[in-house]
């Protein structure tokens, strides 16, 4: 493991003012669930040279409903997210997600911040010792694409990468059509990663800090609902994952969204499927064919094709549970 | 059935107070003062030549003491294994590994190694290291490595290219002519994935060398006493300078350290030698993952031919094993593939030919079971096949044809006792065998199945390897026993099961018995824990042993209680004569009226009585086991969700014939355990490599081992065939858990979806390419 630097910063100002300091050699560390493990195995040719700890900056672990919207700071741990009742009844899908994150001991310490911002769980990328040189780190090559590609991108690459994105609750938060604070703006959850720098995996500045993650509160005909397919039930990323948010007028669909994640280098809304449903009542053929829409695009490789099942059957499962 | 005391009753673990209290130690987290931490360089190439090392930066760095490479170590060839020095004459141990070598031969293979005053400085040592590779050719598969072209990992194979050591055949009877005899011949060819046993605590050694040359080394290994001669051999120094111990525990073993624990404890030692120090060596989960013996994956063949009414006539199995880059066990695994997948079934014409190829990959050895789940899965899945070739019942198939107890085998000892068929009407019975065939409506997407696989196994590797034991019973001057027994207890329950021996022998509670085991110096030779032998060939030294100084006692007591020895037994360590009423006698109690007639003496009064006389009772018991079998029959009941291609194990009856259970819970446990792993076996757990063979599966979060929360429900029942060969009728059970698993499994998921599996894991890619696969063929 890479010696490296340690501040514990007291308010953000002074946390983006170190950022700044280290100019894009440092890393905000919360949780430290995903940022250690990559430390530890020495993931990077280059680890960073400083991490700034912000669990020491008071007031950021809150989630509280304020008129018409859900706010939730940075650091609310996702074992706390997966019990809270107004989440499990309001905004069911994010409460699901989180519940179905990682095990209980990293549930404990893992934030929803973190969860939103982590690194990539491709087996190449992540193989200690920088084994694989991989585009993402600089390289010039995708190992996935002509080796074992089983957990990759089912919707084709970004700039040469296949890995797909592992988060969670991100599919939940853009489902529940979620808005993200910075230290420099607001923007829409649905637009928080980006593919045009393959060094990184979320628009965030170097110098930039997520501060509070704000949800729109669901009217009173909306449900969610989140599932996920992973191997085995406990601590693994998901192979696919899906949420999908419904808000009806009567017995017709008003308005849908759909997220899917672990298909793609970034979180998947399969907007075609969205479009679709509006107006249409839930039934076994609409969903059938939203699923069918939804998948339409897909470019399997060579040992992944199973996802696509796996992603129609999640987008099926979800929406029904809407109804 | 007799009745016992403490023999056949669960009574609790002795070692479950230390264990679950945290204060059990073990090589992990052993420590000496000034002890220093070792870490090891490892190849990032498959196949390369060192072209030059220079570790002149890394001893240069404050703190480190020690930097050790091919250039200042030993060259003794050996092999990591106990197979050095238990490998039968005339047939020879492969020896083929150096503490290091100029050439690395897989992704991990050892290259340097330092000791430092911290873990992170030797670390920082590490990458002070410069070496020079020269890449050669590689090659991973095993049909690929015997191709003329492939590269030669090893000049020492003489059967054939990168063939390691001997190719193993077994004939019986007349197989050409028993094929043309059949009515039905099924051959299919079945492939294995290379998978790993994931010990709780990985690889471990700490090493002292005292300044008078004696070696003490504390470490994770099963077998104590053949580690001591390996590490005598590699660094020239006599057996009885060199003391190997467990510290008393060790965490998990499944065959990974049968012999060195990887290569812990040499490098610990030649890193102590040149530091002067002492020095712990503890191997990562990532290099447990990547450098420390696999099971062998690779290609088995079945070819079983049958008559008409489903007597089975002639059976044909072949196997090419993936041995990895150095031979460890891969002369003995097929050689037990084959054995035991010859000895289930009573067929006339029976031939096995097998053996292990030499391949860049991690190299293989022994694993729970050591080849026979390679034989069961392709086996049993061939069996079911014919079932329903023949339209015969499974269970009907299999009850006609399993072993009998004094049926002709291919193995060197006599099948003395079989509980197969119970274990069959048994686990039936527990699954709801009847159930098979109406478990889905028509249209489910979710399907259920069940399935069968039985199997059988050793009890002890005598007279494949050398295999005896030693135990010495000692009746201490207060009447109490001290055992001192070679083996170790790697999680097994060993070190309580021995001990109930040695009460039930004596006719003493098991509060009176304490054991030394697993340590070189304060225990009589023992080859080990392995082969499922444990029990049944410790077991049997303790209970001679045991016998030796109940002789003694008696013998003694005869004397002071002036009647024939034959006529006195011991209960709850009283020694009283058979039949007379135990009524005013002053036993015990120490105070005796002058001239009383003694009917009883306490144990405590007689050996202090003896001690005073100059006297002690010491038994020994010097034993080579015979050997046994242990049957068993599992029953899986499975979902399989055609939309995703998920298998999912919903229950598991598994039945097992054990002869004896000395602690019915902890063979309970072993057999859970065993399921388990099976189960990981059949439907998730593999390690793939990339296309230059580094490994993908290296940690406990990609390597997909069943959690916790992926249990399924496991019926373990209990079957007593009694042997008489055992200690109190006792088999061996531990390996035998995941045997027949994987076929029983696969077997399930034939009967939910009507596709034949020939590889497994039964990943969900697979199962969905294969039930894609099926739809398109009949539509």
């Amino acid at each position: 493991m890479k010696r490296f630097k340690h501040y514990d910063a007291c308010t953000l100002d002074e946390a983006v003012s170190l950022l700044k300091e280290f100019d894009g050699k440092a890393n905000i560390i919360a949780g430290g669930t995903d940022i250690v493990g990559l430390f530890k195995d020495n993931v990077f040719a280059e680890s960073p040279e400083a991490l700034i700890n912000i669990k020491t900056i008071p007031g950021l672990d809150y989630v509280q409903e304020e008129e018409d919207m859900l706010k939730i700071g940075p650091l609310a741990l996702l074992e706390d997210l997966a019990h809270n009742k107004l989440l499990k009844s309001n905004y069911t899908a994010l409460a699901e997600a989180a519940r179905r994150t990682a095990s209980p001991h990293i549930r404990e310490m893992g934030t929803i911040g973190g969860n939103i911002c982590q690194f990539s769980r491709c087996w190449y990328y992540r193989l200690p010792n920088n084994r694989f040189n991989c585009i993402r780190k600089g390289g010039k090559d995708c190992f996935a694409e002509e080796g074992e590609n089983r957990y990759h991108s089912i919707f084709g690459n970004v700039k040469d990468c296949l890995a797909v994105h592992p988060s969670d609750t991100a599919p939940a938060l853009i489902a529940l059509e979620a808005k993200v604070k910075t230290t420099k703006r607001v923007i829409e959850m649905a637009d928080f990663y980006q593919t045009e720098d393959a060094k990184k995996f979320s628009i965030l500045d170097s110098d930039e800090i997520l501060i509070e993650i704000q949800i729109p509160r669901p009217s009173e005909s909306t449900k969610s609902k989140f599932e996920k397919f992973a191997i085995r039930k406990s601590i693994d990323f998901p192979i696919v994952n899906c949420a999908s948010k419904v808000e009806f007028e009567g017995d017709k669909v008003k308005k849908a969204n759909i997220c899917l994640n672990a298909v793609f280098v970034t979180p998947y809304v399969p907007k075609k499927a969205e479009e679709y449903l509006e107006g249409k009542a839930l039934e076994l053929d609409t969903v059938e064919t939203a699923a069918q829409l939804a998948l339409q695009d897909a470019k399997p490789l060579s040992k992944n094709e199973y996802k696509i099942e796996i992603a129609k059957s999640l987008i099926k499962k979800t929406l029904l549970a809407c109804k | 059935m007799k009745n016992y005391n403490v023999v056949g009753q669960s009574v609790r673990r002795l070692d479950a107070a230390e264990k679950a209290t945290g204060t059990a130690v073990f090589s992990s987290d052993f420590t000496l003062p000034g002890m220093l931490y070792g870490k090891v360089l490892r190849s990032p190439y498959a196949h390369a030549r060192i072209v030059s090392i220079d570790t002149t930066e890394a001893e240069k760095l404050p703190g480190v003491k020690a930097v050790v490479t091919y250039k200042n170590t030993p060259r003794e060839i050996f092999n990591t294994s106990a197979t050095m020095t238990f490998t039968v004459p005339a047939l020879k141990p492969v020896l083929d590994q150096y503490i290091f070598d100029s050439v690395v031969r897989y992704v991990g293979d050892e290259v340097a190694a330092v000791a430092a005053v911290s873990e992170k400085l030797a670390e920082e040592a590490l990458k002070l290291i410069k070496v020079e590779y020269e890449e050669l050719p590689a090659v991973f598969d095993p049909l690929e490595a015997m191709k003329p072209e492939a590269p030669d990992i090893h000049a020492n194979c003489k059967e054939g290219k990168n063939i390691i050591g001997e190719i193993i055949k077994i004939p019986m009877g007349d197989v050409e002519k028993g094929f043309k005899e059949c009515d039905l011949v099924i051959e299919k060819r079945f492939k294995l994935p290379i998978v790993k046993q994931v010990q709780m605590e990985t690889q471990a050694a700490v090493a002292q060398v005292e300044v008078n040359g004696k070696i003490t080394v504390w470490s994770t290994t099963q077998t104590p006493h053949p580690t001591r001669m390996i590490l005598a051999k590699i660094f020239g120094v006599p057996n009885s300078k060199i003391r190997v111990l467990n510290p008393p525990y060790v965490g998990g073993g499944f065959g990974v350290r049968i012999g060195l624990s990887a290569k812990a404890e040499p490098i610990a030692v030649a890193l102590a030698m040149q530091a002067g120090k002492p020095v712990r060596v503890i191997y990562s989960r990532e290099e447990d993952f990547m450098a420390s013996d696999t099971r062998h994956g690779g290609y088995v063949t079945v070819k079983l031919g049958a008559k008409k009414d489903g007597t089975f006539h002639a059976l044909d199995l072949k196997a090419a094993l993936n041995g990895g880059a150095y031979c460890s066990f891969s002369t003995e695994t097929p050689g037990v593939l084959g054995a035991m997948g010859l000895a289930v079934y009573r067929i006339p014409n029976q031939s096995y030919y097998g053996h292990s190829v030499y391949t860049n990959v991690t190299p293989a050895g022994a694993m729970r079971g050591f080849g026979n789940p390679q034989a069961m899965f392709p086996i049993e899945s061939v069996v079911d096949m014919m079932a329903e070739e023949l339209g015969m019942d499974p269970l009907e198939l299999r009850l006609k044809n399993i072993m009998r107890a004094g049926d002709p085998w291919c193995l060197p000892y006599p099948c003395q006792s079989t509980g197969l068929a119970e274990c069959i009407e048994r686990g039936a019975k527990s699954i709801g065998w009847e159930r098979r065939g109406s478990l889905n409506q028509p249209g489910a997407k979710k399907l259920r199945g069940i399935g069968v696989g039985v199997g059988t196994h050793v009890s002890n590797s005598w007279p494949f390897c050398v295999d005896y034991d030693n135990a010495i019973v000692t009746v201490q001057q207060d009447g109490s026993i001290h055992l001192a027994s070679g083996v170790p207890d790697i999680g097994t329950g060993t070190s309580t099961a021995l001990p109930q021996l040695a009460a039930e022998v004596l006719g003493v509670g098991l509060e009176e018995v304490s054991l030394t085991f697993g340590d070189t110096l304060s225990t009589p030779f023992d080859i080990g824990s392995h082969a499922s032998r444990t029990l049944y060939a410790a077991g049997t030294a303790v209970v001679a042993a045991a016998e030796d100084a109940k002789r003694q006692i008696l013998e003694y007591a005869a004397d002071f209680l002036k009647v024939s020895p034959e006529r006195l037994e011991i209960k709850d360590s009283l020694i009283y004569i058979t039949g007379r009423e135990l009524g005013e006698d002053c036993a015990g109690t120490g105070v005796c009226k002058t001239g009383e007639e003694r009917i009883s003496v306490t144990l405590q009064e007689l050996a202090y009585h003896a001690h005073l006389r100059n006297k002690q009772f010491i038994g020994v018991g010097r034993i080579v086991p015979e050997n046994a079998p242990p049957w068993h029959a599992h029953f899986a009941e499975v979902e399989v969700d055609t939309e995703t291609g998920q298998v999912k194990v919903i229950r598991v009856a598994a039945a097992h014939d054990v002869g004896k259970a000395i602690n019915p819970v902890i063979v309970e446990g072993q057999i859970e355990g065993g399921v388990l792993q099976g189960v990981g076996y059949a439907v998730s757990e593999e390690i793939v490599h990339d296309a230059k063979g580094r490994p993908l599966h290296n940690s406990l979060h990609k390597y997909l081992l069943p959690t916790a929360e992926d249990i399924p429900e496991i019926d373990a029942i209990i079957v007593e065939a009694s042997d008489p060969s055992g200690p109190f009728g006792a088999k061996g059970v531990g390996e035998t858990g995941l045997v027949p698993t994987a076929g029983a499994i696969a077997n399930a998921v034939y009967n939910a979806t009507g596709v034949r599996f020939y590889e497994i894991p039964m990943t969900e890619e697979k199962v969905f390419r294969a039930l894609s696969a099926a739809k398109n063929s009949t539509c």
